[in-house]
């Protein structure tokens, strides 16, 4: 049989990030929150290191340098794996508990009203760029906490699971077993729950490693915009070129992958280090759930 | 044809009043309302004065002293440029690359070609942008240039096409970078997956041992059966181009309405000369509509077109 690469490389990413999730805060060598104005010392004035005149490497203090108010961007990117991927779990399943269940049952009862109704408002949800829902309903509340993070995205993305296990009820009830197990006297509940659900579990963890990869490309968009974890928080500092103290960052109190991207026009100058790592992260990740998804989908492949 | 395209204006018929009335009521909800010295929600009335002043007057309020028809009319279009061109590089990049990426000897994926669109796939547009942008700006202030080689904000300066402010010139080509990679991979990736599965059946095995040429097999056989599938994915990824376009106006200033709904929507305590389009609720109801349209559209003209092109569809009505 010959070897599957995607799955092998999906499988010792993933797991990378979930030992960083895990063991990060631990080895990281420095508090995340902690900025370090004082270091840099030119011409008798201090700065932080990323906004000084001179190139950000190096300092042996940091391995990655700092991001752009000055705090250690190494200690950073090792803690802000956990929230991240906290948040993507659990809007996955979120997801899942609401689309299954609707898909599912849409599937099942096509041919009735609620059946159709439900694929209907599915058809029309899914079409909705998951961007702008998602910037909207959560701009509707100040607060951006993990647990509103979770609800708002799980609340918008389920519609593709429901879609794809609306079609696979819908050709599912046609099959010849179904009807043998109602010609039986089985009930409807006892044929779904015996018969229909547990052809599902093959496509289950394909479909949640791609959604994974998804919810994650969807919060670096919104960290993009300023929509991310944790409260706002301005710094204002000195900067060499101007001699009044002015606003140097707009960022968060948690660290947070999304959050290290956004305030792009003002990184682009002071540190665009930052954004370059936090963007090979963001995609190291990515592109581990989906190698994931393509190799577990090579791996439950029957026709092989 | 004529019964699914009917059903589908009518849904949209039915939908865009409801998005506008929803839109106008996001924003009147709006937590920027009830901050002191916010927005007065009694200058606005309620949804039906607003669709009131709209039928009867012709009146679709005001932003800064500028109607917001004449407003949003030419950014709409600048958008619409946009995502023509983006959905085309989709279209035919994205079947053209699913197609290369498939071996005619073992009729699978080629392991390479798998591993690039995979890759690719995974690297959000705007970082690419975003690392175009850096390598640009430190290119320029380092390298001695007097002027950057691609420009990075605005639209194309000369003379403007009809009912919009841009013309098409090298302007284009970042913003389209960041707007079509992913659904291009995506596309590919898609195409790919359905071309191998459909690779495998009995009647192209066939077709091969009688000794039809593989790009005739493709052409004849397969690709007919597949096209419809491809076309409904091509609507689904215009969601995705949509809402790049938030994403790729911020970032280039181009001058769409995806540049009004970010500002529109979120606070930011930087930018105060676009401080006026915050929480504004007629800007943001029309903004709604015309998003809804757009989306709405593209989705009825895929379905028509899957519906033209697949007769198996209409076995099922």
């Amino acid at each position: 049989m010959k070897r599957n690469y995607s799955l092998i490389i999906g499988l010792i990413l993933t797991l990378l990030f979930l030992l960083i999730a895990v063991v990060g805060s631990t080895i990281a060598p420095f508090d995340p929150t902690r900025r370090f104005t004082d270091v840099i010392n030119v011409d008798g004035e201090t700065y932080i290191p990323s906004v000084r005149p001179i190139a950000p490497f190096v300092l042996d203090m940091f391995p990655l340098g700092t991001d752009h108010v000055g705090r250690d961007l190494l200690s950073r990117l090792l803690w802000a794996v956990r929230p991240t991927m906290i948040t993507c779990v659990g809007v996955v399943l979120a997801r899942l508990l609401i689309g299954l269940p609707l898909g599912v049952l849409s599937g099942w009862l096509s041919e009735q009203f609620w059946g159709g109704a439900i694929k209907t408002i599915t058809s029309v949800l899914i079409s909705i760029p998951p961007l702008i829902l998602a910037l909207a309903l959560i701009a509707l509340s100040e607060e951006r906490s993990l647990s509103i993070f979770i609800l708002v995205l799980g609340l918008i993305g389920w519609p593709d699971f429901a879609i794809f296990y609306q079609n696979q009820t819908a050709t599912l009830r046609q099959q010849g077993f179904v009807e043998s197990s109602f010609a039986l006297g089985s009930s409807h509940l006892a044929v779904l729950w015996r018969h229909v659900l547990p052809q599902f579990w093959s496509t289950l963890p394909t479909l949640l490693a791609f959604e994974l990869s998804a919810v994650l490309l969807l919060m670096a968009e919104l960290g993009f915009l300023g929509i991310f974890l944790g409260n706002g928080l301005i710094v204002y500092g000195a900067d060499p070129n101007s001699p009044a103290f002015v606003a140097i960052g707009l960022t968060s109190d948690i660290p947070e992958l999304g959050q290290m991207l956004s305030d792009f026009t003002r990184k682009m100058f002071q540190a665009p280090w930052e954004m370059v790592l936090a963007a090979a992260v963001i995609f190291l990740q990515v592109f581990a759930f989906n190698m994931l998804g393509e190799g577990l989908r090579r791996r439950l492949d029957v026709t092989r | 044809m004529i019964r699914l395209i009917s059903t589908k204006s009518l849904l949209i018929l039915f939908l865009l009043p409801i998005l506008h009335a929803v839109g106008y009521q996001y924003a009147i909800n709006h937590p920027s309302f009830f901050r002191p010295g916010g927005r007065d929600p009694e200058a606005y009335g309620g949804y039906f004065d607003y669709l009131g002043r709209i039928i009867f007057q012709g009146n679709f309020g005001e932003v800064g002293g500028a109607q917001i028809n004449e407003l949003v009319s030419k950014p709409f279009v600048n958008s619409l440029i946009l995502i023509v061109f983006s959905m085309a590089i989709v279209g035919i990049l994205g079947i053209l690359i699913g197609f290369i990426s498939i071996s005619p000897n073992t009729m699978r994926t080629r392991p390479t070609a798998f591993l690039i669109i995979s890759a690719g796939a995974s690297i959000p547009g705007f970082l690419l942008g975003g690392v175009v942008i850096a390598i640009i700006v430190f290119q320029t202030l380092y390298g001695g240039l007097s002027q950057t080689w691609l420009p990075m904000s605005g639209c194309g300066e000369g003379t403007p096409l009809p009912f919009s402010s841009c013309s098409l010139d090298r302007h284009l080509i970042l913003p389209l970078i960041v707007l079509a990679v992913r659904p291009t991979l995506h596309v590919a990736r898609v195409t790919t997956s359905l071309l191998e599965n459909e690779l495998q059946k009995n009647y192209i095995r066939t077709a091969r041992s009688k000794g039809a040429r593989w790009y005739r097999v493709f052409r004849k056989h397969a690709f007919k059966n597949i096209f419809a599938p491809v076309i409904v994915l091509l609507g689904q990824s215009l969601r995705y181009v949509v809402g790049g376009l938030l994403i790729a106006e911020i970032m280039f200033f181009w001058p769409g309405i995806g540049r009004f709904f970010v500002f529109s929507i979120i606070a930011n305590e930087n930018l105060s000369a676009q401080s006026r389009f915050f929480a504004h609720p007629e800007l943001i109801a029309t903004l709604t509509f015309l998003l809804g349209f757009l989306i709405l559209t593209a989705d009825l003209i895929a379905a028509a077109a899957a519906y033209a092109a697949d007769p198996r569809l209409r076995q099922q009505n």
